[in-house]
């Protein structure tokens, strides 16, 4: 039981004081696909998006009167692992995600993420907010997948949670395996899937729905708590989609296509 | 009464200043020799519960009158008067089960009888039911306009010779026992999680009433909305708090009843935003010892802590360095193994009320909505 801030109010009040409501804390879970097909370009842009966006969710929290930002990480290859056993604070995740030739234990990250929800385990102890969870994959899962997400899905916290999924490149864009990534946004449609086949837009659109995210959700700590998870998180999509640097060309030969390339 | 005491308090949510909503907290209190009765209750934020700052002072007005009813009823003082009730009534565990159910059916009845005149003397406008979704609008134009005046509900009772607590919906009720420990007094109804709680206005809400009941007499006894709940969210938390407030009650009455007023203001601006009341009964014969006690308990807490962040024993706040996966720990799921989560997570029973869903049927639940 993590009784840290307990323990520094007692130390620090006076016995006459009455506590003051300790800040709250959000959240904020990568559940990223580190197999082998995710190796080299797909993991370095990966990489360097977090790297960036820590920074920026630093500032976020600082400037915050009501809500800190704490991460939370899971990776998962030919199994899943926990990368943050704590939350972890931005200006603290300095992770280097790698890959080996693995496989895509999606429905291991699952029960992993499931046992982090839990004020028993990751999110004891804090005044902890709803959290946003951002799911990251390349593929088609290679484990059994859907009772662990059913599982996960009777677990409050990820059933209140404004839920991402990226779908990173040609393969995890299929029908197939969108539909996965569709699934564990817990919507009923695509419109939370992020569709990313190149360096610039996974960068952009991970950098904007971290942020937008964090911001919609450290401010509605207190004012928003009852609005639907899948309608805020469509909120925030839209937020992102706009804030985000990657329009298609508006002139020239290239007009209307993506100036990036379909490189994956 | 000449040991208990009760106080209430009450302020408007910073969040329903700032977007000009009423409180729809309401709190209550009665005392005389025989009985002390404390009450408070928590009308629902969202829209389509847009009297439910009426449907809480209802329930405070019906619940003090049905308490006091109730209490009034048996024999406190060995009179042997045939009109009373004998208290053995209530020795026998089934029959003061029996009793107090019957309390809260007359405290739902009669505020239902509330809630159903002043609908006939005010009438839903269709400009009240215009900002709504259809499907209120079909509602209150039916048979569930009580939703509108939805609220939760906590009593708090003490005699020379029991005491009670009833609840509907969220909020928590502490005990502080003459052993000085606090804790809360009664358990969440499973289906409060989140902003989600029951209701008064539930058409099974009589399912849906939780209470305890005992003749070991506490130090005091304390009922929050859930703005205060909300804003301190462990039991560690919330318990520290209550804690506090006995010892303050310690250097008097008045002095404890005045920190509470002057904090609950910090709770909202600080805490959750929304309306943030208490109410209390304190054992006034026996609290300047008790709160000393919590004081040297909280003390020894200190000195412990104190020991323990300057203990070698590093905060491990990033598992590994860069590159390595991180160490699991034990209970941790292996891969492949379907957890089963009163197993896994080691004080099963918590992570299994807090984490996972209720069962929800079709309608039993009453959204709180924005706060806001």
């Amino acid at each position: 039981m993590n009784t840290d801030n307990l323990d520094l109010r007692i130390n620090n009040a006076d016995d006459e004081d009455l506590p003051a409501p300790p800040k709250k804390t959000m959240p904020l879970f990568y559940v990223v696909d580190n197999s082998g097909s995710m190796a080299g370009d797909k993991i370095q842009t990966v990489n360097a998006a977090l790297e960036e966006i820590m920074g920026l969710l630093d500032e976020i929290s600082k400037s915050n009167d009501d809500a800190d930002i704490k991460i939370g990480c899971i990776t998962f290859d030919t199994s899943a692992k926990i990368i943050t056993k704590t939350p972890v604070s931005p200006a603290d995740f300095k992770y280097e995600i790698t890959t080996n030739r693995g496989l895509t234990a999606l429905g291991d990250a699952l029960t992993k993420l499931d046992w982090m929800l839990s004020r028993d385990h990751f999110l004891k102890g804090d005044n902890f907010v709803r959290p946003v969870i951002i799911f990251l994959s390349d593929g088609a899962p290679t484990d059994e997948w859907e009772s662990k997400l059913k599982k996960l899905s009777e677990n409050n916290w990820y059933k209140y949670a404004l839920k991402f999924s990226f779908a990173i490149g040609k393969d995890a864009n299929e029908p197939e395996n969108k539909s996965i990534l569709m699934k564990l946004t817990g919507s009923k449609s695509d419109e939370l899937v992020m569709e990313v086949n190149n360096a610039v837009k996974l960068r952009e659109y991970l950098k904007e729905i971290s942020v937008v995210a964090s911001k919609f959700n450290t401010r509605s700590a207190t004012t928003n708590a009852s609005e639907d998870p899948e309608e805020m998180a469509k909120d925030v999509k839209k937020e992102a989609k706009k804030n985000a640097q990657v329009d298609p060309a508006t002139t020239g030969k290239n007009k209307g296509k993506d100036p990036f390339g379909t490189n994956w | 009464m000449k040991r208990f005491k009760a106080f209430t308090s009450s302020v408007i949510g910073r969040e329903h200043v700032r977007s000009g909503k009423v409180c729809q907290d309401s709190v209550g209190s009665y005392e005389d020799d025989d009985m002390v009765i404390a009450v408070v209750s928590d009308g629902h934020g969202s829209p389509q519960y847009f009297r439910s700052d009426r449907g809480s002072a209802f329930a405070v007005e019906v619940s003090l009158r049905c308490v006091r009813e109730f209490i009034s009823s048996f024999d406190l003082h060995g009179s042997c008067d045939s009109s009373l009730l004998p208290l053995s009534e209530l020795d026998d565990p089934d029959s003061a089960e029996q009793y107090l159910h019957r309390l809260e059916e007359s405290i739902l009845v009669e505020w239902s009888n509330m809630v159903e005149e002043d609908r006939y003397k005010d009438p839903f406008t269709e400009e009240d039911l215009a900002p709504l979704s259809p499907k209120y609008r079909t509602r209150y134009r039916g048979d569930l306009y009580p939703h509108a005046y939805g609220a939760t509900l906590i009593i708090t009772a003490a005699t020379e010779r029991f005491w009670f607590v009833i609840q509907m919906g969220d909020g928590y009720a502490v005990k502080t026992g003459r052993d000085g420990s606090t804790d809360v007094a009664l358990e969440l109804d499973p289906l409060c999680q989140f902003n989600i709680s029951t209701s008064l206005c539930l058409e099974d809400a009589m399912e849906h009433f939780c209470h305890v009941f005992s003749t070991e007499l506490p130090a005091a006894l304390f009922a929050a909305s859930d703005g205060v709940d909300d804003s301190y969210v462990s039991r560690e938390l919330l318990t520290d708090l209550y804690e506090s407030i006995v010892i303050g009650f310690g250097n008097g009455f008045e002095a404890g009843k005045k920190k509470v007023e002057d904090f609950l203001p910090v709770i909202t601006r600080d805490g959750k935003g929304d309306d943030t009341s208490m109410v209390g009964i304190i054992d006034v014969s026996v609290i300047e010892k008790i709160a000393g006690e919590c004081r040297e308990k909280r003390r020894k807490r200190k000195d412990a802590a104190h020991i323990s962040q300057t203990s070698d024993e590093p905060w491990d706040g990033l598992s590994e360095p860069q590159g390595d996966a991180a160490d699991l720990s034990e209970d941790m799921p292996e891969p492949g193994q379907i957890q089963d989560g009163s197993e896994d997570t080691g004080d099963g029973s918590a992570a299994q009320n807090e984490d996972t869903a209720a069962e929800t049927a079709a309608e039993p639940i009453a959204e709180e909505g924005d706060n806001a």
